[in-house]
C-alpha cells in the first residue's frame, strides 16, 4: 500500500488540486473581463481604471505574503499540492489546520502524528472540503437574492439613504474586523500601538501628500509597514 | 443583462463549478487508496464542523455583501482571504479610481480590485508553494516577527482610510463595534455572531445619521 508522503506529494494529488485553482483563475479572469466591458460601457476614463488595478494589486502584496507565512507548516502536514489548492481557496491557513485537527481528532489520532497515515489525511481531505462547502454554497443561494434586495431597496426608497445605509454596514464590518484583531484573551500592547501607528500614517499622508496620486495609491501599503515594524520595533525596544 | 445580472450569472457557474471542484481530491484519494470514510464517520465530521463554523458560513456571506458587492461576493467567497486581502483592494481600487462605492462605475471597480487581487495572491502562493521552503527561512527574524502584526496594522489603515469620508459615521460605529464584543464577551454570544451585530451598529448608526443630516435638512 502506498505511503502517506508518496501519496500527499503525488502527481495526480497535484492534479486533481489543480481543478479549484483553475476555477479561481477562470472565475477572476471571467469577471475581469466583464467589468472592463461595463467600464468601456460607461465610458470610464482607461488611465483611472489602470491606477485603480494597479493600486489593489499592490495594496494586495503585502497580505499574500502575510498568507504564504503558514506555507512551510502546511506543506509538512498536508503536503504541496493540497496546501497549494487550500491556501488559493476560501478559508486561511489556520482554519485548514483547525479543520484537519478536528477531523484527526474524530478519529481518535492527531494530525500530522503516527497514525494520522492514509485514512487521516483522506478524512482531513473531507473535512476542508465540507467545510469550504459551507461558504460556497450560502454565497451560491444569497447572493443573487442579496443583489436583488438592494436593487428593490433602490427602487422602494431614497436612493440617499440606500447609499449610507450601504456605507454604514461598510463601516460596521470594517470596524468588526479592526477590533477583532486586537481583541484577543490579552490584548497586547504592541498591537494597539501598530493599529495607532498605522493609523496615524493614513491621516498623515492624506493631510500632507493629498495631492500626490501615486502615494495615495500605495497608502494603505505604507501605513500597514509602519504600523508593523513599528509595533516590533517598540516591542523589541521595551520588551 | 444588466452588469448585475452578468455578476450573478457568472458567479452561480463558477461557485458551481468550484462546489465540485472542492470534492474531488478527496474524492480521489478515498477511492484510489480504498480509505473513504464511512457514512456514519461524514455525518460526525459534518456535525462538528457546523457546530465550531455554522455561524461563520451563514453570517460572513451576508455581513461582507454590502463591502464586497456582488461579483466580490462570488470572488471573496472561493478565493477567501476576505478581510486582509479582497476588502483593502477593493477600497484602493476605488480610490486611485476616483470613484465612489454603491456606484455603478465604484462597483465596476470593486470587481476589478477584487479579481486583481485574486491574481496577486495567486502568483504568490503558487510561487512559494515551489520556493517556500528556500526562501521563508531566508526573511530576517525581524520582519517574520513584524507579521503579527499585520492585521491590526492593516485593518487600521483600511478603516482610517474610509473615516477620511465620513468621521462621525466611523467615531460612532467603531464605539459600537467596541460595545458589541464587550456585550459578547459579558453575555456568551457565540464569537461567529459578532460581524452581523457590528454590521447591524453600522446600519443603525447610518439611519441616525441620515435622520439627523437628511431629514433635518428637508425640514
Amino acid at each position: 500500500m502506498a505511503s502517506l508522503k508518496d501519496v500527499i506529494n503525488s502527481p495526480m494529488l497535484w492534479a486533481v488540486s489543480s481543478l479549484m485553482v483553475i476555477v479561481i483563475v477562470i472565475q477572476a479572469a471571467w469577471y475581469l473581463k466583464a467589468a472592463l466591458d461595463e467600464a468601456k460601457r460607461l465610458e470610464m476614463p482607461m488611465e483611472d481604471v489602470k491606477n485603480g488595478v494597479r493600486s489593489a494589486m499592490i495594496t494586495a502584496i503585502g497580505p499574500s505574503l502575510a498568507l504564504v507565512i503558514v506555507l512551510i507548516s502546511l506543506i509538512t502536514l498536508l503536503g504541496a499540492p493540497t496546501t497549494w489548492m487550500r491556501l488559493n481557496d476560501i478559508g486561511s491557513g489556520r482554519t485548514e489546520v483547525s479543520v484537519t485537527a478536528i477531523a484527526a481528532n474524530i478519529l481518535g489520532v492527531t494530525a500530522g502524528g503516527e497514525g494520522f497515515g492514509l485514512k487521516g489525511f483522506a478524512f482531513a481531505l473531507w473535512a476542508m472540503a465540507l467545510n469550504n462547502f459551507g461558504w460556497l454554497f450560502v454565497a451560491l443561494v444569497c447572493t443573487g437574492s442579496m443583489a436583488g434586495i438592494v436593487d428593490k431597496m433602490n427602487e422602494k426608497y431614497n436612493p440617499n439613504w440606500t447609499k449610507l445605509i450601504m456605507a454604514g454596514t461598510t463601516f460596521g464590518i470594517f470596524a468588526y474586523l479592526w477590533i477583532n484583531s486586537i481583541w484577543k484573551k490579552v490584548i497586547s500592547p504592541y498591537a494597539v500601538a501598530s493599529a495607532i501607528l498605522s493609523a496615524i500614517t493614513i491621516l498623515l499622508i492624506d493631510k500632507i501628500f493629498g495631492d500626490n496620486k501615486r502615494l495615495q495609491e500605495l497608502s494603505i501599503g505604507i501605513a500597514m509597514l509602519v504600523g508593523m515594524f513599528g509595533a516590533q520595533a517598540l516591542k523589541q525596544i521595551c520588551g | 443583462m444588466t452588469f448585475n445580472q452578468k455578476s450573478v450569472r457568472i458567479g452561480i457557474i463558477t461557485t458551481i463549478m468550484a462546489i465540485i471542484a472542492n470534492f474531488v481530491p478527496a474524492v480521489y484519494v478515498s477511492t484510489a487508496y480504498d480509505v473513504m470514510p464511512s457514512i456514519s464517520e461524514l455525518m460526525t465530521l459534518e456535525g462538528v464542523l457546523a457546530a465550531t463554523f455554522f455561524f461563520s458560513w451563514v453570517v460572513q456571506p451576508i455581513s461582507f455583501y454590502p463591502a464586497l458587492g456582488t461579483a466580490g461576493t462570488y470572488m471573496s467567497f472561493l478565493a477567501g482571504s476576505i478581510g486582509d486581502i479582497r476588502v483593502p483592494a477593493i477600497q484602493m481600487a476605488q480610490k486611485a479610481s476616483h470613484t465612489e462605492p454603491c456606484t455603478p462605475k465604484g462597483e465596476v471597480m470593486a470587481v476589478m480590485g477584487v479579481a486583481a487581487s485574486v491574481v496577486v495572491s495567486f502568483i504568490f502562493v503558487t510561487v512559494f508553494v515551489f520556493i517556500g521552503q528556500i526562501v521563508i527561512p531566508m526573511f530576517p527574524t525581524f520582519v517574520k516577527q513584524s507579521f503579527t502584526f499585520l492585521l491590526p496594522s492593516l485593518f487600521a489603515a483600511v478603516y482610517t482610510n474610509l473615516a477620511l469620508k465620513d468621521k462621525e459615521s466611523a467615531a460612532y460605529t467603531i464605539v459600537g463595534g467596541i460595545l458589541c464584543f464587550a456585550a459578547a464577551k459579558t453575555l456568551k454570544i457565540p464569537g461567529g455572531l459578532i460581524p452581523l451585530m457590528c454590521v447591524i451598529v453600522g446600519g443603525l448608526v447610518a439611519q441616525f445619521i441620515f435622520k439627523k443630516r437628511f431629514l433635518a435638512k428637508a425640514k
